[in-house]
């Protein structure tokens, strides 16, 4: 029983950091409607931002803000240069998707030949240990679940309450309705991706964080983890995305006790492949689409 | 310099027979299979396995291949292919179940990265980490070549099987099973009101894509004699991929150059940038640059590919005779397929 608790305690700090990164994804899914197999490296660069700080000995206070930052400018410039572009030419979901595929990938080829291949890393301290009710965290897990919290309430106040919310649910909704009421589209889709580039490059850092060792394609390879967890709970959906990722993350933790740890992301699958089979529309269904497919 | 030569025309040959395998999928049915690495493995492994003898010749590991049959190098081969086969109709009826491209796209490139991790970790299946070795080239101690001799022999082999893929697939294309697969790409709602079976069309042509990558893999491992999970990720479909899009897609004369310029010309041309003041080891990180930057660019100014698939459209003036042969044509598509 003791060991399920710490693996649920485990669980909750890697589903904030899941939670984080597939609300991201989530958010620029919704005003663009395709699946950006370069999420992960907006993770990656996030992470290599906070370390450069950290290692400048930044505080962790400005490894956070330099890791959204630069997230930030990757995922805008992820979209004049790629999705904008090609939008405009009026190419197929497909081909978007081998192009952001082949953006990841001059990424990560960029990130290696800057600071190599190899693992490196990050400069951290895990902190004490406390005990909080039944779990065990250490300060590292605790700090890392107050921010997650912290941007997922911000951005829910955000989406919900502000003017750039709702202009940002309306490009979601229907893009040229949303045009027509005179909202400039463009703009909001733009801001979408700096957002998502912030929110994306924040978990990166915190990933690396958690983890300590890391390499350029740590984002890639965390995106399994992202993509179980946003179809999961219904692609393109802020609250469906949260939801899946703390079933995803709390499932590899309390999973990773019953097979051995290194088939963690196995466990991650199996829910992936469940999950379409029981209820491939996702726990909560984008609006329109549960009763089309 | 000639041996040099002669071996990156093998693994040119080779890597073409992989790209016309993805092609089957991405070029005829437009889906984007980013599985289909773990498909080359799985032909490369299970070739190893059949090939080998059980045991693995280095003392103090304590576990065996499984199967270990010690077949012959065609059997082998012919092996590997069925099972690719197997895999993917089974990964094919998870992943091609739901109908929305894109999910396609995430389930297979999730397979692929589990499959990797999962065989990885497991040393009692294909040696885990370590993988397998020791394969032995075929026809060798048969042949008594001498090493240069062989080296051409092995790469006329390569070609002899480039060519076969290429006309069965050829043929494949052009019979009403493959014109069924481009009306499911070009329109799969009006391909499934004339009668098409969308889920049994797409995951036929998935089981060929992978019959043919399993086959290709198995070759593959037959001339590199090694195998383990460093030398496949899922950026190798990429550059596979990007072969096809920068040759061709749909077109196999197109995918053969693409397959050659993205696989073989890039790479070999980013060994010499030590001769250029950078460092060597950066040489893949580069030549995978060029590769995705060659695709962004060549989608932006030539979305076809360089040898464009030839279609029929229906804006071209036919003769009446030429129209009424187009209409018959279309009919026995109907009926045939």
């Amino acid at each position: 029983m003791h060991q399920i608790l710490l693996a649920l305690g485990f669980g909750l700090v890697t589903a904030a950091i899941v939670a984080l990164s597939t609300v991201a994804l989530s958010l620029q899914f919704s005003v663009t409607r395709t699946i950006n197999f370069a999420h992960g490296e907006l993770m990656t660069v996030g992470a290599y931002a906070g370390y450069v700080v950290a290692r400048a000995h930044g505080n962790v206070v400005f490894q956070g803000l330099a890791a959204m930052g630069v997230g930030a400018l990757l995922a805008w410039l992820l979209n004049r240069s790629l999705f904008r572009t090609f939008r405009r030419l009026g190419v197929s979901v497909l081909i978007l998707l081998i192009l952001t595929i082949a953006g990841s990938q001059v990424i990560q080829a960029a990130l290696q030949i800057a600071f190599g291949a190899t693992t490196v890393n990050y400069p951290r301290g895990a902190g004490a240990s406390h005990q909080v009710g039944p779990f065990e965290w250490t300060s590292t897990d605790i700090f890392t679940m107050l921010v997650a919290l912290g941007v997922l309430i911000a951005l829910h106040f955000m989406i919900q309450r502000s003017k750039f919310g709702k202009a940002q649910r309306a490009v979601a909704d229907d893009i040229l309705l949303a045009r027509t009421t005179g909202i400039r589209a463009e703009r909001i889709i733009d801001i979408t991706w700096i957002l998502d580039g912030a929110i994306a490059g924040l978990a990166g850092m915190l990933l690396v964080f958690q983890v300590g060792s890391f390499n350029p394609t740590v984002g890639f390879t965390f995106l399994l983890v992202i993509f179980a967890a946003a179809v999961v709970g219904g692609i393109g959906q802020m609250y469906g995305a949260m939801i899946g990722a703390l079933i995803i993350g709390v499932v590899m933790e309390v999973g990773a006790i019953y097979v051995s740890p290194d088939y963690k992301q196995s466990v991650a699958f199996i829910v992936l492949v469940l999950v379409l089979f029981i209820r491939p529309q996702g726990i909560i269904p984008a609006r329109g689409e549960a009763t089309v497919l | 310099m000639i041996s040099y030569i002669t071996s990156v025309a093998t693994i040119g040959a080779i890597t073409a027979i992989l790209c016309l395998g993805v092609n089957v999928s991405w070029g005829w049915v437009g889906q984007l299979d980013l599985a289909y690495y773990a498909y080359v493995a799985v032909g490369a492994y299970s070739a190893s396995v059949l090939e080998l003898p059980r045991n693995i010749p280095q003392p103090g590991l304590n576990y065996s291949y499984i199967l270990g049959l010690h077949w012959p190098f065609l059997l082998g081969v012919a092996g590997a292919a069925v099972v690719g086969g197997i895999v993917s109709a089974i990964v094919g009826t998870i992943a091609l179940r739901r109908v929305r491209s894109d999910y396609i796209a995430i389930i297979t490139a999730v397979t692929a990265l589990m499959a990797a991790a999962f065989l990885g970790q497991s040393p009692y299946l294909f040696g885990g980490q370590i993988g397998t070795y020791g394969i032995p080239l075929p026809f060798q101690s048969s042949l008594n070549l001498g090493t240069q001799g062989y080296n051409f022999f092995f790469l006329g082999l390569m070609l002899v099987f480039l060519a076969l893929t290429y006309a069965v697939l050829q043929l494949l294309f052009k019979s009403p099973f493959g014109r069924s697969l481009r009306a499911v790409r070009e329109g799969d709602v009006a391909a499934s009101a004339f009668g098409r079976n969308l889920f049994s069309v797409r995951l036929r042509a998935y089981i060929v894509g992978g019959t043919v990558g399993a086959f290709g893999g198995a070759l593959f491992v037959n001339y590199i004699s090694a195998w383990n999970p460093s030398s496949w990720n899922i950026f190798e479909v990429v550059l596979i991929l990007s072969g096809v899009v920068v040759g061709g897609r749909a077109n196999s004369i197109g995918v053969i150059i693409g397959s050659v310029l993205v696989l073989s010309i890039i790479p070999e041309v980013t060994r010499l940038i030590s001769v250029f003041g950078g460092s060597a080891a950066d040489g893949p990180a580069v030549a995978a640059l060029l590769a995705a930057l060659l695709i962004i660019v060549i989608l932006r100014f030539r979305p076809a590919g360089l040898v464009p698939e030839r279609k029929l459209t229906s804006s071209e003036p036919q003769a009446p005779s030429a129209a009424a042969a187009n209409a018959n044509a279309s009919l026995s598509t109907r009926v045939g397929a």
